[in-house]
């Protein structure tokens, strides 16, 4: 079964959640635009930040992620 | 043959309408009371004769649970382990419909986006209920990194907004876009062996093999992502920072 993790598989699974981090935060933040968007009205405007947003967030937790070894012995906060 | 997507369809085999819902009974339905029954199986077999020196099945069961637990203490800290149980069923769970789904003829249910839907969801309002019960509205600070200058929240603020909402999402589609992309691409593979006949056919059996083995290694993995996130979220639910 479930064995400690060798570091083939460690990072195996590292690079699959990357991807996705990536692509669903972008998707997020253009949906949530998209809904505010036909809320107020203001279409396009909230999506483009929206879309911008998101692939900030994207990019912030791919980055907590990959610096996830050297934070882990002090602070927790894991994306 | 044609559609590569079409093993994925699900028919109802025992029709059941209950007050206005289409509760029919699919493989889906059947395949999870299968896997409910072979997770069961397993940990009863593996702790029928507890042993000092442990048989082949319950130092299996006894080394994956074990792993499960530092896990939960790791990024849950001890409080955690009241969550325990949970996170060591949703772990075999997930990994015995993976493993189930690969066998030939069966269907795997992992690769419904509504079933890690559910799932994903579960874990997410769990954590977020786990948080204000803990922390109350102070929990709602989770929405600010610890060391941001105030005059970088009005940006900070919609980035967590927006990365705190896709969590769930990342949790649910990673699942269901490996499971659904190994299995096609499987069923495509075979595809090709069964056209190209036995001059050429061998070609990508060889690859049906090679991809079928790495699919196997998949279904760890992803059983193992899942758990190791469920953790993680609901542990920062408690720990807040």
């Amino acid at each position: 079964m479930a064995e400690a993790p060798d570091p083939f598989r460690q990072g195996l699974s590292m690079a699959m959640r990357l991807g996705v981090e990536l692509v669903v935060s972008t998707v997020v933040g253009a949906l949530l635009g998209y809904l505010l968007d036909s809320w107020l009205g203001t279409r396009p405007w909230i999506m483009v930040a929206g879309v911008i947003l998101g692939g900030i967030a994207g990019f912030r937790t791919v980055y907590y992620l990959a610096t996830s070894d050297e934070r882990d012995k002090t602070d927790h906060h894991n994306p | 043959m044609e559609n590569p997507l079409e093993h994925f369809a699900l028919r109802p085999l025992i029709p059941l309408h209950l007050f206005g819902l289409d509760l029919s009974i699919n493989q889906a339905v059947i395949m999870m009371w299968v896997i409910i029954g072979m997770v069961s199986l397993f940990f009863w077999a593996a702790a029928r004769r507890p042993q000092l020196v442990p048989s082949k099945i319950q130092s299996m069961a006894e080394v994956s649970v074990e792993f499960l637990r530092t896990l939960v203490i790791d990024n849950m800290g001890p409080k955690g382990m009241r969550f325990f149980p949970f996170i060591v069923t949703l772990f075999f769970f997930i990994l015995f419909a993976n493993l189930l789904g690969l066998i030939p003829g069966s269907y795997t249910v992992t690769s419904q986006l509504i079933v890690t839907g559910i799932f994903a969801l579960v874990v997410y309002v769990m954590s977020l209920i786990v948080g204000f019960r803990i922390h109350g509205l102070h929990f709602l600070t989770i929405l600010v990194p610890p060391g941001t200058p105030a005059w970088l929240l009005p940006l900070m603020l919609p980035i967590e907004i927006i990365s705190q909402l896709a969590r769930p999402v990342t949790l649910a589609v990673r699942l269901f876009a490996n499971m659904t992309a190994g299995h096609t691409v499987l069923y495509v593979l075979f595809g090709m062996m069964l056209a190209g006949g036995v001059l050429i056919g061998w070609l990508p059996f060889g690859f049906t093999v090679a991809v079928y083995l790495l699919e196997v290694i998949v279904a760890f993995i992803q059983a193992f992502i899942f758990t190791i996130l469920a953790t993680v979220y609901l542990g920062d639910a408690i720990k807040l920072h």
